[in-house]
């Protein structure tokens, strides 16, 4: 039976992601400033005001692009939140997923009425000793500092490499595991990546606007798979291809979370949490089998397990695809799609927008951009906006009433969320 | 009080010696040694050394290395898991990855059976294995 609501999300907001150095609509903003914009447009959503929150809660990641921590000191008064209870969290690119379990034990506990939770990212560059002066990350750089969320004692320093075993790996062992020879698995990622760009595509907040089609044309290719097996699009650790790995980009996201008996009073259509988990692990994450992870497995056995369904039950689902391996590896640990069938579906186009299994409308971690922390709010944000009819172009045809978000944070941790339309 | 851990496997490697942890309680093997075994939580583990027989099952290179180990680019980094259980990812002598098409070709090949041993990465004395057959 499905289990009662623990919570609702009554407003949801998320900025264009991109480049604050280069992006028109993000260009010169601060830190601070991308905060304000999402939880401004999560509040007014809500149409709250400052005096309506109980507590706020400031999620991110890596402080070498925000050059701060106590986000939440700082903020307070950016948000019209002075005085109010809050803090800094972080479980690396899960976290605004984590804050949506974090906030409805808040307001479930019976403390706090309402939580805003808001979480925020900048990747593509620094405040270089100058609030509005900023100087741009060097990638490699980027990488040591994110690669501080591995295994600093051992599994780093034994000569790591996170795109071998984030995504290679795990793509040797779903092409094993069902008998898809190597060309065939590049074939298989390239239909992947057909969805994240058409769903990237049409989404106005995506940082990647080219559909693959429109990217080929571009390079001067008619046929898009030449595109792809092109040197336009090289293999990032074989047989990963970079196309099918993130883009980092700086953004924010926002929700806020209210008691399930307050929720009408705020928005007509609210999204109610119905379950939720997390799940931890040290590298590595796997041994023989490159596709069984135990952290994925955990969590979702027992968000469904709270929310009283099972994988049968999502009428859509988001993976955290910062390698997009994951949307078939995890859509059949989710039960969204039986052992095996995932790959095919992708072949078919049945996870489109406009198709009966959707999924990543968003465009995910490489179409719409990955800002660590502040990403999954930007998968919460689209969750939202789905259930209620408010996705546009990208609108899913079938009916959403029930729905399964997944983030993975580095290192590695798994959250899932159950989210049910009222 | 908790012993040092890391200090002592790292000295252990300057000695050629690769120490792992084996569960008083449920017999496990954790590798490399932490405060706690990995399988059940106990704290009750014996330090030994392991034999390094392992097998490797997948591996491959990052045109995008982490700049501590770009100097060795590319190079071959595989998923091992070791005999006695544990999986431990490290870099791999005897497998080529100099192009995509060796390391689709090489990994058409596995699994095959490696042996662990010490060798200095980086200023580092890290574990790496050696393909044996």
């Amino acid at each position: 039976m499905i289990s009662k609501p623990k919570a609702s999300i009554t407003g949801v907001g998320c900025t264009k992601f991109g480049n604050v150095m280069q992006t028109p609509e993000l260009k010169d903003k601060t830190f601070h400033e991308l905060i304000a914009e999402a939880a401004f447009e999560a509040m007014d959503d809500a149409g709250m005001s400052g005096k309506d929150i109980d507590a706020f809660y400031i999620g991110s990641m890596l402080s070498h692009g925000s050059h701060m921590y106590s986000h939440h000191t700082q903020l307070a008064d950016w948000l019209g939140l002075q005085l109010k209870p809050s803090l800094h969290f972080a479980t690396a690119c899960s976290t605004l997923n984590t804050g949506l379990g974090l906030a409805a034990m808040s307001v479930a506990s019976g403390k706090f009425k309402s939580v805003l939770v808001v979480g925020a990212e900048t990747l593509s560059s620094y405040p270089d000793d100058n609030p509005v002066k900023r100087k741009a990350i060097d990638p490699a750089d980027l990488w040591y500092w994110t690669d501080f969320g591995v295994d600093q004692i051992y599994g780093y320093h034994h000569c790591y490499d996170i795109a071998s075993a984030y995504g290679a790996f795990p793509t040797f062992g779903y092409a094993k595991k069902y008998g898809l020879n190597l060309d065939k698995m590049d074939e298989v990622m390239y239909h992947v990546h057909k969805a994240v760009r058409r769903h990237s595509s049409l989404n106005p907040k995506a940082f990647v606007t080219q559909d693959l089609d429109e990217a080929a044309k571009t390079k001067g290719f008619n046929d898009t798979f030449e595109y792809w097996k092109s040197e336009n699009n090289p293999f990032f650790a074989y047989p990963t291809r970079l196309l099918s790995a993130l883009n980092t980009v700086d953004g924010a996201s926002a929700y806020i979370i209210t008691r399930p008996e307050d929720a009408k009073k705020y928005h007509q259509q609210p999204v109610d949490i119905i379950g939720f988990h997390w799940s931890a692990s040290n590298y590595p994450w796997y041994g023989k089998d490159s596709t069984d992870w135990a952290i994925d497995k955990t969590a979702f056995k027992n968000a469904y397990k709270m929310a009283g369904i099972d994988g049968k039950k999502l009428d859509y689902i988001t993976i955290h695809d910062c390698m997009q391996i994951y949307q078939l590896i995890l859509s059949e640990v989710a039960g969204y799609f039986p052992k095996g069938q995932a790959w095919k579906a992708f072949m078919e186009d049945r996870t489109m927008f406009d198709a009966d299994k959707p999924m990543n409308t968003s465009g995910g971690r490489h179409g719409k951009g990955h800002a660590f922390g502040a990403s999954p709010g930007a998968e919460t944000y689209e969750i939202v906006k789905q259930m209620r009819g408010e996705a546009e172009k990208r609108q899913v045809k079938k009916e959403i009433k029930i729905a399964a978000q997944h983030n993975h944070g580095y290192g590695m941790h798994t959250a899932v969320t159950i989210l049910k339309r009222r | 009080m908790v012993d040092t851990v890391a200090k002592k496997f790292y000295d252990g490697l300057a000695k050629g010696e690769i120490f792992g942890v084996k569960c008083k309680s449920c017999g496990k093997w954790s590798f490399p040694p932490i405060t706690a075994c990995r399988e059940c939580g106990s704290r009750e583990v014996e330090w030994k050394t392991i034999s390094g027989e392992g097998t490797v099952y997948f591996y491959s290179t990052s045109l995008l290395p982490p700049k501590k180990f770009q100097q060795y680019s590319p190079y071959a980094y595989g998923d091992v898991v070791l005999k006695e259980g544990p999986a431990f990812f490290a870099m791999v002598e005897g497998l080529d990855a100099s192009t995509p098409e060796n390391i689709k070709a090489g990994n058409e090949k596995l699994p095959l059976k490696v042996k662990a041993k010490v060798g200095n990465k980086a200023g580092m004395n890290v574990v790496i294995f050696q393909v044996v057959e």
